[in-house]
């Protein structure tokens, strides 16, 4: 099986790992079980029907809300995921990941920012992040949630308003500004790889900032590498490969690895 | 100057502090939030 067939069948099977509550798809109620006490990794709103754990972003929030309250639980699992994997939770595990790749995957002529639009709006994920913490603290409201996410609104807000008529009546003004953003994101999606991991998702952001020093690393191997670029042309996120192996931008999806004719790129645990 | 020391720093700091969280209740919070359903992750109520 082909390296990138391996990728897709892992984050389908993740995905469906962390949806697996089917009931909820029919029936239109949520999992009330006990394995919410643990946070998934990925972008996964506990609110889908399936949802078997409860969403890093979503618990960040709503512990930050508990003022005068550290909240070590949360932020801890979201360390140990930082640290054990870095953004390979992006490029494997997130089912909002997965879902913005096969949209990549539509036949569709594919477009990249400019470099003077592209630069400037990478940060933003950094501002979503900050953005979340400042609205809980201060407001004890989830704004991440309420304003964009838009795997809540697919995950959540569509199947439920679909399958539950009690849920249907409370649609407002929010619930289609909400779904204006996420048919947005869905539309960028066809044309530009992965939008709202480049510049919107906090999750990532958080996850970047441990690509350089986690357990999970890439290595490019001077001794082989001819500078022929390929790898950087390859790389769906465009990263410069060669010169920033452990870029906070990279989702560790291989495809540097794939594109190198001298196997000198290497990922892997490392524990030194 | 070597760095490898910093993820294990890390990877301890993340036990310690889910060890914590989960003996002072914090993970029940967790649960709470997680088991109802979560009406502004839905655009809903506004």
């Amino acid at each position: 099986m082909k390296r990138q067939s391996r990728r897709t069948l892992i984050q389908a099977i993740a995905a469906l790992a962390q949806n697996a509550y089917i009931p909820g798809f029919f029936r239109g109620v949520i999992f009330q079980g006990k394995s919410k006490l643990l946070c998934v990794p990925g972008l996964n709103c506990y609110s889908c029907p399936g949802a078997l754990g409860a969403c890093p972003i979503g618990s960040l929030q709503a512990a930050l809300g508990k003022r005068g309250r550290f909240p070590a639980y949360v932020l801890g699992t979201l360390l140990l995921f930082g640290v054990l994997l870095g953004r390979l939770v992006c490029g494997f595990l997130c089912p909002f990941g997965l879902l913005q790749d096969l949209l990549a995957r539509v036949p569709l002529p594919k477009a990249k920012l400019p470099r003077w639009l592209d630069r400037p709006l990478r940060y933003l994920k950094y501002a979503m992040l900050i953005l979340l913490v400042i609205g809980a603290l201060l407001l004890a409201e989830p704004v991440f949630c309420k304003y964009l996410c838009p795997a809540g609104l697919l995950e959540a807000g569509l199947p439920l308003t679909s399958l539950n008529p009690q849920y249907a009546e409370l649609r407002g003004t929010l619930f289609y500004v909400k779904l204006a953003v996420a048919v947005a994101i869905v539309l960028l999606a066809l044309f530009v790889y992965r939008p709202f991991c480049k510049y919107l998702c906090p999750l990532g952001a958080f996850y970047g900032l441990f690509n350089g020093v986690g357990f999970y690393r890439m290595e490019v191997a001077e001794s082989k590498c001819v500078r022929c670029g390929k790898c950087k042309a390859a790389c769906p996120m465009d990263v410069d490969v060669v010169h920033h192996p452990n870029s906070p931008e990279c989702i560790r999806c291989g495809k540097c690895s794939t594109a190198c004719p001298h196997e000198a790129i290497s990922c892997g645990f490392r524990r030194k | 100057m070597k760095t490898g020391w910093i993820k294990w720093a890390l990877l301890g700091l993340a036990i310690a502090m889910i060890a914590w969280g989960a003996a002072t209740g914090q993970a029940l919070t967790t649960l709470r939030k997680a088991i109802y359903i979560c009406l502004e992750c839905m655009g809903l109520g506004a």
